[in-house]
């Protein structure tokens, strides 16, 4: 028999020849509107598409594929060892002053407040969740006036899957959030029959009939949980109830730049002395103590990439790039460099101003402690470095800010003539803007990567770039004050030997010959001015200003749009 | 579901008995009766019939989630509780 002759669509036609004999057999004309030509089309149909998904997944087994998604590179990297980073969610701190004019003892009864973890509020501003982490289960104040109180929040609601135990080894349980929220990659709890049961990286974590539980970013999104098998962790009970527990989170949307007053919905409640429930948007005001940042969006593509070659499967913490994997897995900082120095490591982060900054302000106008980590912010990430690795005994490390290096830019431009120079202006800041707003170079910025970016703006014929480094220029400056210093006192005393070791063709922070940006692990180059340069030329900090600032735009005539090339 | 069908069915029952997530399709319960008029199902013999037909195209569906399945290790090989 040929198989390979059956088609679909043939025994489909054989059967709707069969249905229009017997219809026609009662005097009826069959078609595809009557009940049977509708069941059969339908049936076709979903074969098809049966088909296609078929396909699909096939095509999924093979990451080189055309179509290849990003759910099939990312299973890539966790068969090769990578946990893929979930969305990390912004937390900060609300500061809780009581109101001066409340009747104190009318609006808290009993003079007391006490409310639970995880209680859910949500943002006026943004409407999304966020949920208290007070790290115990309840917390009880006792107020007076002028009273005030400091709580943690972190952005996300709490959610509980339940699942049954099956009485097996090493059983498994895939669990994900539909919808643009993310299982957030630290709050996740698993509680079997009523018991907490500890969160470990691998079974291999485990000890014998220890209740303990593995839990990786899944393969389908959300997480996978897996349980022991007895030797390696507990096995759960066979009609054991699971519960999962998660922090459902909206990642970078989750970040919050404003500080406004009273912007919170209470969606869980807080209880007065009496055990009734307080308003308390009535008798307290409501700030925002400690900005409500450190939100991240889950890997994306690129940077399961690019962190790919420094994967560490160990979960040991030890050398400087195990460090930095650890780090860059948050997905919070653009620049991430760790170093050895003297037996302790260093490391330089900067965190993703993208993630931080107004959305109205550009990489020229934020402020320069965006680049920046204060101690709130550095404290957390030594709390995760802590919490995500076994750090190497006699190991030290030590997080740091990186040295700012400070470079102006001049680019020589010559555009079409029938574009404005305001328009020309704002798409080059706007190119720049993005480039370093999104920098990942850890040691070098090629002209080339900037000017591939210029490139893209239509409206420009030809275009180079210029980079001034403050280094350098200082560099020259004090070492031409010196000269002439040295060279004044030679011709008072006659001495004309001990002139200080200057050479002229030094250039410090560029490469001599192609000009590009060379940076240390421990710096960071900025584009921004409020300096002079070894003639003393001012370069201007205010992007909008007239005169010499942080990036020239110099045009070198224009051409004639009629040479615009022609697609 | 060919994840049900392997068990018998108090077996089932008892390893899933708190199961409660819910964000996927059972195909073998509601296919046909989303795709097709629901007219259709007001003649009774049709309606019977349709109901002993929607298990089967629902099969065509399970079937594919054994290769979907095939390389996760996470879960069964007849896992089909897929919401992405």
């Amino acid at each position: 028999m040929n198989f390979i002759g059956i088609r679909f669509s043939s025994i489909k036609n054989e059967i709707e020849n069969f249905l229009k004999t017997e219809y026609n057999k009662a005097g009826i004309l069959f078609s595809s509107a009557s009940p049977y030509g509708q069941i059969l089309s339908v049936i076709e149909n979903l074969h098809q598409l049966s088909f296609l998904y078929l396909k699909n997944t096939i095509v999924g087994l093979d990451v080189n594929q055309p179509g290849t998604t990003e759910r099939m590179i990312k299973n890539a990297a966790i068969f090769a060892g990578h946990i893929p980073g979930r969305a990390i969610s912004a937390s900060g701190t609300l500061r809780f002053s009581l109101k001066t004019d409340i009747d104190f003892e009318k609006d808290i009864p009993g003079g007391k407040i006490s409310f639970f973890n995880k209680l859910n509020i949500k943002n006026k501003t943004n409407s999304l969740d966020y949920s208290f982490n007070i790290g115990t289960e309840i917390a009880t104040h006792r107020l007076n006036p002028n009273y005030q109180f400091f709580i943690p929040i972190i952005q996300g609601k709490w959610m509980t899957k339940s699942y049954t135990g099956e009485g097996i080894a090493l059983q498994t349980i895939s669990s994900n959030d539909s919808g643009q929220q993310d299982v957030e990659n630290f709050n996740v709890q698993v509680i079997v029959n009523g018991n907490l049961w500890t969160i470990k990286k691998h079974i291999y974590e485990m000890i014998p009939e220890e209740q303990a539980v593995v839990v990786r970013t899944g393969f389908n999104g959300g997480v996978d949980i897996i349980f022991g098998n007895g030797g390696f962790g507990a096995i759960p009970p066979v009609g054991s109830t699971i519960q999962l527990l998660y922090l459902s989170s909206e990642g970078s949307l989750g970040n919050i730049f404003r500080r406004t007053r009273n912007d919170w919905n209470f969606v869980g409640s807080i209880f007065d002395g009496n055990g009734q429930i307080v308003d308390i948007d009535k008798i307290f005001n409501i700030d925002i103590y400690n900005d409500i940042t450190f939100g991240a969006d889950g890997e994306s593509i690129e940077f399961t990439r690019t962190i790919l070659p420094i994967v560490s499967n160990n979960f040991v913490l030890a050398l400087p790039q195990q460090y930095a994997y650890e780090i860059k897995k948050l997905g919070v900082f653009s620049h991430v460099n760790a170093y050895e120095k003297s037996g302790t490591i260093f490391i330089a982060v900067v965190p993703n101003i993208n993630l931080f900054k107004n959305q109205n302000s550009d990489y020229f106008t934020i402020d320069k402690s965006a680049f920046t980590l204060d101690t709130y912010e550095k404290s957390k990430i030594d709390n995760y470095l802590r919490t995500s690795g076994v750090i190497q005994l006699t190991r030290k490390y030590k997080i740091v800010n990186p040295k700012l290096s400070y470079y102006v830019m001049n680019v020589f431009v010559i555009p079409y003539s029938d574009v404005s120079d305001e328009s020309i202006n704002s798409q080059i800041l706007d190119k720049v803007s993005n480039y370093f707003l999104s920098l990942s170079r850890i040691n070098i910025i090629p002209k080339l990567d900037i000017i591939r970016q210029l490139s893209n703006i239509k409206d420009i014929h030809s275009v180079d770039i210029q980079f001034i480094s403050k280094k350098n220029e200082d560099y020259h400056k004090s070492m031409i004050l010196e000269m002439q210093n040295q060279l004044n006192m030679y011709a008072e005393t006659g001495v004309t030997k001990q002139l200080p070791n200057y050479d002229s063709s030094t250039t410090l922070g560029l490469d001599p010959i192609l000009g590009d940006i060379i940076f240390d692990p421990e710096e960071m180059p900025i584009i921004r001015g409020g300096w002079k340069n070894r003639d003393g030329t001012h370069y201007s900090s205010d992007i909008e200003g007239n005169g010499l600032k942080s990036v020239n735009i110099i045009k070198k005539g224009s051409i004639d749009p009629k040479n615009r090339p022609i697609k | 579901m060919l994840h049900e069908e392997r068990e018998i069915p108090e077996i089932y029952y008892m390893k899933h008995r708190h199961d409660d997530d819910t964000e996927w399709t059972d195909y073998e319960k509601n296919m046909l009766d989303k795709m097709l008029s629901p007219y259709i199902y007001e003649n009774d013999m049709m309606s019977k019939f349709l109901k002993k037909l929607q298990p089967l195209t629902g099969k065509l569906f399970d079937q594919m989630n054994i290769v979907k399945n095939f390389r996760n290790y996470i879960v069964d090989k007849y896992h089909y509780k897929h919401n992405r």
